[in-house]
């Protein structure tokens, strides 16, 4: 289906009555449709820092010229040294301007986090009865440090590790998938 | 001399080959799956000649055998009496090639388009061409989910297709039966704690020729199952079914011609594959993608289990997806928790077959769905764990509770690559857990005996999507096309009448779109002497949280009322709840004199219920999408209003001051300071939380979890102690006995020993690459 980009722009605002949505949904996709979106992220962001990958809502992946390193001395980092990956200088990056760290690291290591854990912060959520034993599981919320949106939640045992929920290969995706260089 | 000539009768005769070319149905499959791993094609299938040179034709073929089987489901169904088959449609055909790969399949519940593969090349593999022979008109039959299938309760049929005197292919169906005449009554029991407790069990057995069911097994059925007469329709409805496809295959190839016919099925399936790759290519990003559930069985209380199945479990599902460059998807179950006794336990063919059902509702949702997705894939399903239990003695009952919440973590790991790549109308928080099952069995309000599993159970709540709200009490993504029936028709079977069927307000998962809503039924146990009813769910744990700030769906609880007061206050004309909308205000509890189980036990093992006793079924909401106070104001107002959401969550949660839009943004404002008040920063909470590791303070299923993951996988345990800092040898110091059975049994099959237990924990073993992808 081809879809313009005030058409998509539309899709992403939700000012699409639901049987176009659903027309959209079924139709065979557009193939320029990440280049256009990048497109629609970019002119609305304030910041001018090029935006290599859309990172879920509210986040980014840009391309930064200065940027450190992972730190190594995380149990993740060390996990995505087996992943497939060379370049540098990319940051995930909020849309309110905070920085998290470079995408090979877990973003969430560098935010805000409460956790809810008794019935007096689960009560805020859920109904009583209706939010589980905390002694078995409990809820995670993190927030940029910038804007204090609320960015990710994790429900997950006592003990558990920080989800590292994405890991792109960038370089794969672009010199591989998308036939050109990532962005410097 | 005579005796040698009389010896000489006994000795096997030669079988007569059935494949292609004078060739075996076995040197078939060991030719296919050779020429895949040499070529990377299906069957070294380079180039799609028919395609290419007529894809009219091409087309028309598949439209045609694809119309078979669609007419064979929807025609044989109404042989059928049980409503779980003709009323939500829980059966489903498919047609595969001599080796037992998919060509194409029904509609229905196709997560058994795999296992019916699995299913036809164990026959293949065992040698059934020799004994007991496969020929014209015979009729096969499997439940074994160690051999391809999910659990007992789906029965497949399964019919071989030749054409002059060669097998050119399989025709199977499925259907889920109400009753498998299990140690607890349903489909999907919570009883069994071994296979020997699982109901009738058919590991892949010839059962008819000639195009007619033996006798002697049809009268197996009628004395295995508590619902004969459910059981014995639905064979027929298998078979009718099969036939038909048998004869839709006759027509095409009549027509088309059998070289034709031949390189069809080759092609398609390879076109099925590349297919795919593109998808995945079009729709994706290439990389790692993490996303564990959980889900408890909370069985310590059990009394009349035996006290090693006496125990509380935390199951573990660590998925971790992976899409190379290469376009291959990789789903990795590395770190799964162990089996247990218990009936979720999981095969490799259950497995895959859950797969098979996410994958043809997000990246292959177009009409060309085959085995060509499966040789896009590579899974890794560790020996022992409750994704591959490995163990012949396991029960697999009810593998569908570890089964949906292990895939919950799929379309959100799916949802991640396809928001990045702009596609923001596929994008889908969680869905709901499928709960509660409403299930039992006892003397109806007919006297007679009976059982049934309620479906009410496949319409939770969807995910919330990136532009609107979940679907409410509308879905299952596990069982897409099952709906919930009506319940007129559940009433005609059930001895409990349905005295309310409303929305249940929060239990969607919040977020700036909220998932789809669950629902609840309140039940009257009515005109029965005795039911048992049991309860599945999850109450204790969430399952999975949702995407980007959206919350998981509310877990549930259980509300039952045994000797009440009910049916004196209707006689009395007194006013009586009909439902719980707030369990923290609850009318029912305040009402309603009787013996109140009002907790969070939400699986239990059945217990009697009778005439005037209450039974609240609450159904599961979806996860939501999204920072909740980014929830249009308007929005959370229509969810007061249509009784989605309890009116005081509409400030706690959402920031929203019912009636001021100009409050509302004050109060938003000022529920975000409150969060840069109240959070710390993450590395800050890490060490309070190594410390708690460390000091092992936390509740013994919990330890046990993450023992059993660290000691089946010392991947994993490498990754947790390395996240947290932990010394190297550090261990969780409870017992995992399953674990430690695991590795005897796995030891036995590395040493050759016990050979017909050693084939089939190998057969389970050997179900995909892990390390070296990982």
């Amino acid at each position: 289906m081809k879809l313009d980009k005030d058409t998509l722009r539309d899709l992403i605002d939700e000012r699409l009555p639901r049987s176009q949505v659903r027309a959209i949904q079924s139709s065979h996709k557009d193939a320029d449709r990440f280049d256009k979106y990048i497109d629609i992220l970019q002119e609305r962001v304030e910041w001018n820092d090029q935006i290599v990958l859309p990172f879920g809502e509210h986040l980014y992946i840009v391309s930064k010229e200065q940027n450190a390193p992972p730190e190594e001395s995380s149990g993740v980092a060390s996990a995505e040294g087996r992943a497939r990956r060379k370049s540098r200088g990319y940051t995930v990056k909020c849309e309110c301007g905070h920085e998290f760290c470079d995408y090979r690291a877990n973003w969430k290591l560098e935010a805000l986090i409460y956790v809810r854990e008794t019935d007096e912060q689960l009560r805020e959520v859920y109904p009583e009865m209706m939010s589980g034993d905390s002694r078995w599981n409990h809820l995670r919320e993190y927030y940029c440090p910038g804007c204090k949106t609320l960015l990710e939640v994790e429900a997950v045992p006592p003990g558990y590790p920080v989800v590292h929920d994405f890991l792109p290969d960038l370089e794969g995706f672009y010199r591989e998938w998308l036939g050109r260089e990532l962005p410097s | 001399m005579a005796i040698v000539e009389r010896t000489r009768e006994l000795e096997p005769r030669q079988a007569p080959t059935i494949g292609w070319e004078g060739r075996s149905a076995k040197d078939m499959l060991v030719q296919s799956e050779r020429l895949f791993a040499e070529t990377g094609n299906y069957c070294g299938v380079d180039e799609l000649l028919m395609k290419k040179g007529d894809p009219i034709q091409f087309e028309k073929m598949f439209s045609r055998l694809r119309g078979g089987l669609v007419t064979a489901r929807e025609t044989a169904l109404n042989i059928s009496a049980s409503p779980i088959v003709k009323e939500i449609g829980e059966l489903c055909f498919a047609l595969y090639t001599p080796e037992g790969d998919a060509v194409a399949l029904s509609t229905g519940i196709i997560v058994h388009v795999h296992t019916m593969s699995d299913a036809i090349k164990y026959m293949i593999r065992e040698g059934y061409e020799s004994s007991p022979g496969i020929g014209p008109g015979d009729i096969f039959t499997n439940n074994d989910a160690m051999i391809g299938d999910v659990h007992n309760a789906d029965v497949q049929t399964i019919v071989p297709i030749f054409w002059e005197g060669e097998l050119v292919g399989w025709a199977a169906g499925v259907t889920h039966e109400i009753d498998i005449g299990a140690k607890t009554p349903g489909s999907v029991p919570i009883g069994p704690i071994s296979r020997f407790e699982d109901g009738i069990d058919l590991p892949a057995k010839k059962i008819g020729s000639n195009d007619e069911l033996w006798h002697d097994h049809v009268l197996a059925g009628l004395k295995g199952t508590r619902t004969p007469m459910y059981w014995t329709l639905d064979e027929k409805t298998r078979l009718a079914g099969c036939h038909m496809i048998r004869e839709a295959v006759e027509r095409v190839i009549l027509e088309e011609g059998i070289d034709t016919y031949k390189q069809f099925i080759r092609e398609v399936i390879e076109d099925g594959r590349r297919s795919f790759q593109s998808r995945l290519r079009e729709m994706t990003v290439p990389g790692r993608y993490r996303a564990p559930a959980f889900i408890e069985i909370p069985f310590a209380k059990e009394e009349q289990l035996p006290s090693y199945a006496r125990r509380d479990t935390l199951m573990h599902a660590p998925l971790e997806l992976r899409i190379t460059p290469e376009g291959v998807l990789e789903l990795d179950y590395e770190g799964t928790s162990s089996w247990g006794y218990h009936s979720a336990n999981c095969t490799p063919s259950s497995m895959q077959g859950a797969v098979w059902v996410q994958l043809t509702q997000t990246l292959i949702c177009n009409d060309k769905v085959n085995d060509g997705a499966y040789l896009g894939l590579r899974t890794n399903f560790p020996p022992g764990s409750v994704a591959n239990h490995a163990n012949p003695q396991a029960s697999t009952g009810i593998a569908w509770l570890f089964l949906i919440p292990s895939f919950t973590g799929f379309v959100k790991s799916l949802s991640r690559a396809l928001q990045a790549r702009g596609y923001v109308e596929e994008v889908l928080a969680p869905y709901g857990q499928t709960s509660n099952a409403f299930q039992g069995g006892g003397v109806d309000q007919y006297g007679r005996q009976s059982a049934t599993t309620n479906f009410g159970l496949s319409c939770v709540g969807g995910g919330a999507k990136m532009v609107l709200d979940g679907l409410d009490y509308a879905a299952a993504m596990w069982n897409p096309e099952g709906d919930m029936g009506d319940m007129e028709m559940w009433e005609l079977i059930e001895p409990f009448l349905y005295l309310s069927q409303r929305v249940k307000p929060n239990t969607a998962g919040p977020g700036r779109h909220r998932g789809g809503s669950g629902y609840e039924c309140l039940r009257l146990a009515w005109k029965t002497p005795f039911y048992e009813m049991q309860n599945i769910g999850h109450g204790l744990v969430f399952i999975q949280a949702g995407l980007w700030g959206g919350y998981p769906p509310a877990t549930g609880y259980r509300h039952n009322i045994r000797n009440t007061n009910l049916l004196a206050l209707a006689e009395r004309g007194e006013p009586f709840p009909f439902h719980e909308p707030d369990p923290a205000a609850s009318e029912l509890a305040r009402a309603v004199d009787g013996e109140h189980q009002f907790d969070l036990n939400t699986t239990t093992l059945p217990e009697v219920m009778r005439e005037g006793d209450l039974y609240l079924c609450m159904f599961r909401g979806g996860a939501g999408l999204g920072d909740p106070l980014e929830r249009p104001y308007q929005s959370v107002m229509e969810d007061i209003e249509g009784e989605y959401l309890l009116e005081r969550y509409a400030t706690s949660l959402y920031g929203v001051v019912p009636g001021d839009p100009a409050a509302t943004e004050m109060k938003r404002s000022a529920a975000r300071e409150q969060r840069g008040q109240r959070a710390v920063p993450v590395r800050e909470w890490m060490a309070g939380e190594r410390q708690r590791i460390l000091d092992r303070s936390m509740i013994e299923p919990v330890q046990v979890m993450y023992a059993e993951s660290m000691r089946l996988s010392e991947w994993w345990a490498k990754e947790y102690r390395e996240f947290w800092g932990l010394p190297d040898d550090f261990e969780f110091d409870v017992p995992t006995p399953t674990v430690d059975l695991t590795k005897a049994l796995l030891a036995q099959r590395d040493q050759g020993i016990a050979a017909g237990t050693a084939a089939e924990v190998e057969g389970a073993a050997t179900t995909g690459p892990s390390e070296d992808a990982r």
